[in-house]
């Protein structure tokens, strides 16, 4: 049976670093998916993976275990992407990139359902990527990763009302957003 | 005998409380009163479609093609990327071959049979090592003795500039990583100071505001002390009138 969460963490204070290997394992690539849809960027998203565990092993002694580890991991995984899209070298990295993603056309083999089922994920990551910084953080959190409104508020330190809130007002915008690209 | 009582509850709350509705986060009793509002009000219901419509649009955006609302996708490693945590194992391993094809042009072949390093010679070395053959013994040995000594020299050479090269990429890896690290600490410090500075202007402002407010009134005060001392003589120049 495999090491909880816990089992593993308590191990690796104790001296044995490599059962941290067993956490990054489990949470790695939900750690990519999280940066990946907060930064729109492959290259970044790995980077801030590697970045947000690297970080969690170093502070591993001041994981107090009260949240689970997944909810300390993605909090060091939102405040790597947030001060990444603070510096504005990675803010024009990725608006460039945006940028190529939305000129870009589908591949001549992929079927009409295909070319607009593409095109319309590229407005809706448009849209998400658009929404003011505290929204898409829910938005991403609730729709894609499939949080709690109570771990996303554990993870971002707010109450739970104010994620309700902005998942309210991250709804809106959004629909307004993609309304206006349909008219 | 009547039923419990439905909690009343304003479409302002209720609009608040879709998502968790939508997501199926609403605790029971919550969701039947909701639910019960939901079938009284036909704007509440239109904006629960309009939720639902959204939320159908955001799935659209899916990291692996074919699949729905992806929880923890695969995503391909962008090219250049992928062979990362790999990197100086490649560099060594191609470093490695790189030397091999250079010995194996002089003529030398170098392989590995149980754990033991075992170098063989070219046709132009062994042809040397057949006039060594026709020496006498004592010289012979002699000459097989350098010749040996050479050849694990160098393969110690060799062995020992590999390393150094694999030593230097992986430090290099962890140079880069500390960079990227100093670099975000300074990106936050910058932003930090950034921030700090806006902070204290603000505060700056707010004190000569405050002064300003401070000044205004006390100018108020003066102009109501002035206004009332010039008002006063003509009042009192009017009744002087009057009673006269």
């Amino acid at each position: 049976m495999a090491a909880t969460d816990p089992e593993l963490i308590d191990r690796c204070r104790r001296g044995d670093p490599a059962s941290f290997a067993g956490l990054a394992t489990r949470w790695g690539k939900a750690a990519y998916a999280l940066a990946y849809r907060l930064l729109q960027d492959a290259h970044l998203a790995e980077d801030a993976r590697q970045t947000a565990l690297l970080r969690a092993f170093a502070c591993r002694e001041q994981f107090n275990g009260s949240a689970a580890f997944s909810t300390w991991l993605f909090r060091i995984v939102v405040n790597v992407c947030r001060d990444w899209q603070r510096s504005s070298r990675v803010r024009d990295r990725v608006t460039d990139r945006s940028a190529e993603v939305s000129n870009s056309r589908a591949p001549a083999v992929c079927g009409e359902a295909v070319l607009e089922g593409s095109e319309t994920a590229r407005r809706v990551a448009a849209a998400v990527r658009g929404l003011p910084r505290p929204i898409r953080e829910v938005v991403v959190m609730r729709h894609y990763m499939e949080l709690r409104f109570a771990d996303i508020a554990a993870i971002l330190e707010v109450p739970v009302s104010t994620v309700k809130s902005r998942m309210t007002n991250g709804m809106r915008l959004l629909r307004e957003t993609l309304e206006d690209d349909e008219s | 005998m009547s039923g419990p009582r439905e909690e009343y509850i304003t479409c302002e709350a209720v609009r608040e409380e879709l998502p968790a509705l939508l997501y199926d986060e609403a605790p029971n009793d919550r969701k039947r009163c909701l639910q019960a509002h939901l079938r009284a009000c036909e704007p509440c219901r239109a904006e629960l479609k309009a939720h639902r419509r959204t939320m159908n649009l955001l799935d659209q955006w899916t990291l692996e093609p074919g699949k729905g609302r992806a929880t923890f996708p695969w995503t391909p490693r962008p090219r250049g990327k992928r062979f990362d945590g790999l990197r100086p194992v490649l560099i060594g391993t191609a470093a490695a071959l790189i030397a091999f094809a250079a010995l194996s042009m002089w003529g030398v072949s170098v392989s590995r049979l149980n754990g033991q390093w075992i170098v063989s010679l070219g046709h132009q070395q062994q042809d040397q090592m057949r006039a060594v053959d026709t020496l006498p013994h004592g010289q012979r040995r002699a000459v097989r003795s350098i010749v040996d000594d050479a050849l694990d020299y160098r393969l110690q050479e060799l062995l020992v500039a590999l390393e150094a090269d694999l030593a230097g990429v992986v430090h290099g890896e962890q140079r880069q990583r500390l960079l990227l690290a100093s670099a975000v600490e300074e990106v936050r410090d910058a932003d930090a100071q950034r921030f700090g500075a806006v902070i204290d202007a603000l505060l700056r402002r707010q004190v000569e505001a405050e002064r300003d407010v401070e000044r205004f009134q006390a100018e108020m005060i003066a102009w109501k002390e002035t206004l009332g001392q010039s008002l006063a003589p003509s009042t009192d120049e009017e009744h002087v009138k009057e009673n006269s």
